[in-house]
């Protein structure tokens, strides 16, 4: 599989928790995601999904399996890894302190752009329409500034892989609008984009595959008409019971 | 090489941009430098005005006092002589006395109605040249309060008056008399101080410089070194940062940067604030007049420099193991104790820099710096020094780099799910707090019932810590078995830990000893303390309930079951034994038992965490006060035992806890209620 940008296989991650004793949080997972496509990794919450891409970020590491970014294998150099990755969830922060710009002057160098720095960041904030709020203090941003600040800081690399921890929540209709239109750009745009997200609608309006995760395990991977295809359901949500369901049985 | 240039620029990015971020918050502002650059000089000249206060009340006083024995006459006579000699003579403050004559001058004094009493005593033919050999010096005993300032100043005043008289008279003597019959009787004592100018001050200064930095560096370091870690987690930035090309050490070396940096800054601001504050004339600071030279000045502060970067580690280190902001700064104040102990170092009298001293970091550099401000020191031993302290810094750099990598746990979204769990947090994050009153409580009945023991161990154990513990529980609605952790443990730790008792009083008597050197106690205020402590009249039973098991079931209710039991939730076991034998060593008052109570906790606390039940420990306790109390009563003494005992003593120990460890069948009792209540949401 030469084009795939992102290749999991057989991911197990085993964490000890002082009060619940030993959890597996992910349990044999794979897939794997191209250039150029939107990957939504489906689960309510508890699921594993944030343990999934954290491990993909190399934030965690893995208890047994592999997980490859580029080609890299994420345990031999996740510094490598981490360089052609952009990671946001709900609690990857911005520096409260620091401006717009500066906070994506930052993260560009942080990451090693290879470019002129100070080009790509009038260009992003050209491009994402931030001007007059460049240098405004991001502590005194709006809800939904902020959140396209983050996204932003997240590119500035012009990584080839984005990966997205649920990047919706929180936010109100309008602002998780944004967000999900400057996702299909960033697709469009030739980058692979793994996002994860509990909410079955967005799966479906936004992502051209889908992994649906249950209790750290995989139920089932394809293009929303594959799974309609499989469980003979018209709505996601159902799809996702009914999978559910036959897990159950076959378990 | 590519990839050198890289890491050097992400790590000063990292660095501006922190940087800038952190001395764009008013709050860091404050705290870190201008609190501190009020604070010292107010200190200062505070302390500066009490004494100018004190001194001028000591001037003004009048002394009253009277005259007993059968020389009164003389020794008043003497008295009125000296009090003549200061009004005679310029440079002496004249003395305003004032004679009593109280009926029983002796409880006029301890009344406080008197500030001396004179006697003279063995005074038989004075000045009796014709009978040279027997005669007998007269000699004048001042009686005095040594617990009232102004009996003490007028012992002092009167004390010098007295010799400054006698020396005079001598003078005269000598003067009018050409032959010397006795020359030691006539000899006049003067002290010179024959340091260079300024030498003094340097040793002072040599002495303290090191511990001062340190002091200042881990005090101003704080704030930010706190928020560089365990905030930004807290925050989420932190997370930002760690998903970005950046690898862990550069990202801790660069955050210990910006430590040592503001830390830096402080250091040198508050250094120019003193000198500032000394050229305007304002404060006397021996700083003005040690005149150390720049080049000595240079070395010194390269010197320093390691000791800095070791502490601004330290700092990091801290904030990255903590799980939290609150965390941090729980372990923040321990540290900061422990840090300040190597510094010390210089002011231990005979320690040299070519010992054993070296391997120590921070030590080491103190000796180097009072060696280069106070004379030489070997360049070589300086350079080790400099070496080992700095290598302690890199290696505290790279532990820290490991926790912070570490701090993210898998799952952001679990929750606690039923009641009971979310009560058991709650408990967790009070309980401790609610030390706080008992403690303040506890210190009003102490004072209370100060005059009798069994009613003060009745308030102290049973109401205040007893009944805030069940009190607590009632709050929180938490079953009292499994929250205080009341299982029975397997039976095969009985007979270990019946070894283990005597063995915990035999180490205990070595940090007895060494608590006792740190705190000296004098032998009346230890006699006191016994005989209050064991009241022998008292019947054997009620020695051994009150003495034993009332306190033992109440305390490890509190300190084990309650305590260690929350605390251990947030900061994890190691920690929670920790805290919960230092808070208990408090509970105990006096400073000369808190050393040996905060170690019989540590080895409670430990077979708490290694049973899962407080049963052992209550068990262990009332054994033990039994013990004490008996040993007390006989002869035997057992403050200094040998080697051999020790090592024997140790063993016994470490086999009793490895007892517990292997035979543990419970989980620890809060853990055990969590788990048992995970399902039910």
């Amino acid at each position: 599989m030469q084009d795939s940008t992102i290749q999991i296989e057989n991911l197990v991650k085993v964490y000890h928790d002082r009060a619940r004793g030993e959890v597996r949080a992910v349990d044999d997972i794979t897939f794997s995601c191209r250039s150029g496509e939107i990957f939504g990794l489906l689960g309510p919450n508890g699921a594993g999904k944030t343990t999934t891409l954290r491990t993909v970020s190399t934030v965690l590491e893995p208890s047994s399996g592999t997980v490859r970014v580029m080609g890299i294998d994420a345990r031999q150099d996740p510094v490598a890894v981490r360089r052609s990755i952009g990671f946001y969830s709900s609690t990857t922060a911005l520096f409260p302190r620091l401006t717009a710009r500066e906070t994506l002057r930052f993260f560009a160098e942080v990451n090693g752009y290879p470019g002129e720095v100070r080009q790509r960041v009038e260009e992003v904030i050209h491009d994402l329409d931030l001007g007059s709020y460049a240098d405004v203090r991001v502590d005194r941003l709006s809800q939904g500034m902020r959140q396209k600040v983050s996204l932003a800081r997240t590119d500035i690399h012009d990584p080839p892989v984005l990966i997205l921890d649920e990047p919706t929540t929180g936010l109100d209709v309008l602002n998780a609008r944004e967000i999900r239109d400057r996702i299909s750009i960033l697709r469009d745009r030739g980058k692979t984009v793994l996002f994860s997200t509990h909410i079955m609608a967005e799966a479906e309006k936004l992502c051209d595959r889908i992994a649906i995760i249950h209790e750290g395990r995989l139920l089932g991977t394809g293009t929303l008409e594959e799974i309609r295809e499989r469980t003979g359901e018209r709505y996601l949500e159902d799809a996702f019971v009914k999978l559910l369901l036959r897990r159950g049985a076959d378990g | 090489m590519a990839d050198r240039a890289g890491r050097l620029s992400r790590i000063s990015s990292v660095f501006l941009h922190q940087l800038k971020s952190v001395l764009r918050d008013r709050r860091t502002i404050f705290l870190a430098f201008v609190l501190p650059l009020l604070i010292v000089p107010a200190m200062i000249l505070l302390s500066g005005w009490i004494t100018d206060v004190r001194e001028e009340q000591r001037e003004s006083v009048e002394i009253e006092y009277a005259v007993v024995g059968p020389h009164g006459d003389r020794a008043a006579n003497m008295v009125r002589l000296a009090g003549q000699h200061t009004a005679e003579n310029d440079t002496l403050t004249s003395l305003a006395l004032k004679e009593e004559t109280p009926e029983s001058p002796l409880s006029s004094l301890a009344d406080g109605e008197l500030h001396l009493v004179v006697r003279l005593v063995r005074s038989s033919k004075i000045h009796s040249e014709g009978e040279s050999g027997t005669s007998k010096t007269p000699m004048l005993v001042l009686y005095y309060r040594g617990d009232s300032d102004e009996s003490g100043w007028a012992m002092e005043e009167l004390g010098s008056a007295l010799e400054e008289l006698r020396t005079a008279q001598r003078r005269e003597l000598l003067l009018s008399s050409a032959t010397v019959t006795k020359p030691d009787s006539f000899m006049a004592l003067q002290l010179t101080d024959v340091a260079p100018e300024g030498r003094a001050a340097a040793y002072t200064i040599g002495r303290l410089t090191t511990l001062f930095v340190l002091f200042f560096i881990l005090a101003g370091g704080s704030v930010v070194a706190m928020d560089l870690v365990a905030g930004e987690r807290e925050r989420g930035s932190l997370e930002t940062l760690l998903t970005t090309a950046i690898t862990r050490r550069e990202l801790a070396l660069s955050k210990q940067l910006i430590v040592l940096a503001i830390a830096l800054a402080i250091c040198i601001l508050q250094v120019l604030n003193l000198l500032l504050y000394t050229s305007l004339g304002l404060l006397d600071s021996p700083l003005a007049e040690a005149a150390i030279s720049p080049a000595r000045l240079i070395v010194v502060l390269l010197l320093l420099l390691p000791v800095a970067f070791l502490a601004s580690g330290i700092l990091l280190l801290i904030s990255s193991r903590a799980r939290s902001y609150r965390e941090a700064q729980i372990l923040l104040f321990p540290v900061v104790l422990l840090g300040a102990v190597p510094a010390a170092a210089p002011l231990i009298p005979g320690i040299s820099l070519s010992s054993a001293v070296l391997a120590v970091p921070v030590a080491n550099i103190a000796l180097a710096v009072r060696g280069v401000l106070t004379g030489g020191v070997n360049p070589a031993l300086a350079a080790v020094s400099w070496i080992i302290t700095g290598g302690a810094g890199i290696a505290v750099s790279l532990w820290a780099a490991r926790l912070m990598g570490s701090s993210l746990s898998p799952e952001a979204d679990v929750l606690p799910t039923s009641p009971i769990q979310l009560r058991l947090r709650l408990f967790s994050k009070s309980a401790p707090r609610a030390f706080l009153p008992m403690f303040a409580l506890v210190l009003v009945s102490s004072s209370l019932f100060s005059d009798d023991l069994a009613l003060q161990i009745i308030a102290n154990t049973v109401l205040i810590l007893l009944g805030g513990s069940l009190l607590l529980l009632k709050r929180y609605r938490l079953p009292l078995r499994e929250t205080l952790g009341l299982q029975l443990p397997s039976p095969l730790i009985w007979p270990f830990l019946g070894a283990a008792v005597p063995a915990g009083i035999l180490l205990s008597s070595h940090i007895y000893r060494l608590s006792t050197a740190l705190f000296p106690t004098s032998a009346r205020m230890m006699e006191e303390m016994y005989a209050r402590g064991i009241g022998l009249d008292a019947p054997l039973w009620q020695l051994l309930l009150l003495g034993a098991i009332v306190p033992a079931v109440c305390e490890e209710a509190a300190f084990r079951g309650v305590l260690l039991g929350s605390v251990r939730r947030t900061v994890g076991s190691v920690s929670a034994v920790i805290v919960s034998s230092l808070v208990f060593g408090l509970f105990h008052m006096t400073a000369v038992r808190f050393l040996p109570t905060a170690f019989l906790g540590l080895m409670l606390g430990l077979s708490v965490v290694l049973t899962g039940s407080i049963l052992p420990a209550i068990v262990w306790h009332a054994l033990n006060n039994a013990l004490a109390l008996i040993l007390s009563g006989t002869s035997l003494d057992p403050t200094s035992p040998g080697t051999l005992p020790t090592l024997a003593a140790a063993a016994t120990i470490s086999a009793a806890f490895y007892v517990m460890a292997r035979t543990r069948s419970a989980p620890s009792p809060q853990v055990a209620l969590d788990r048992r209540h995970r399902g039910d949401g």
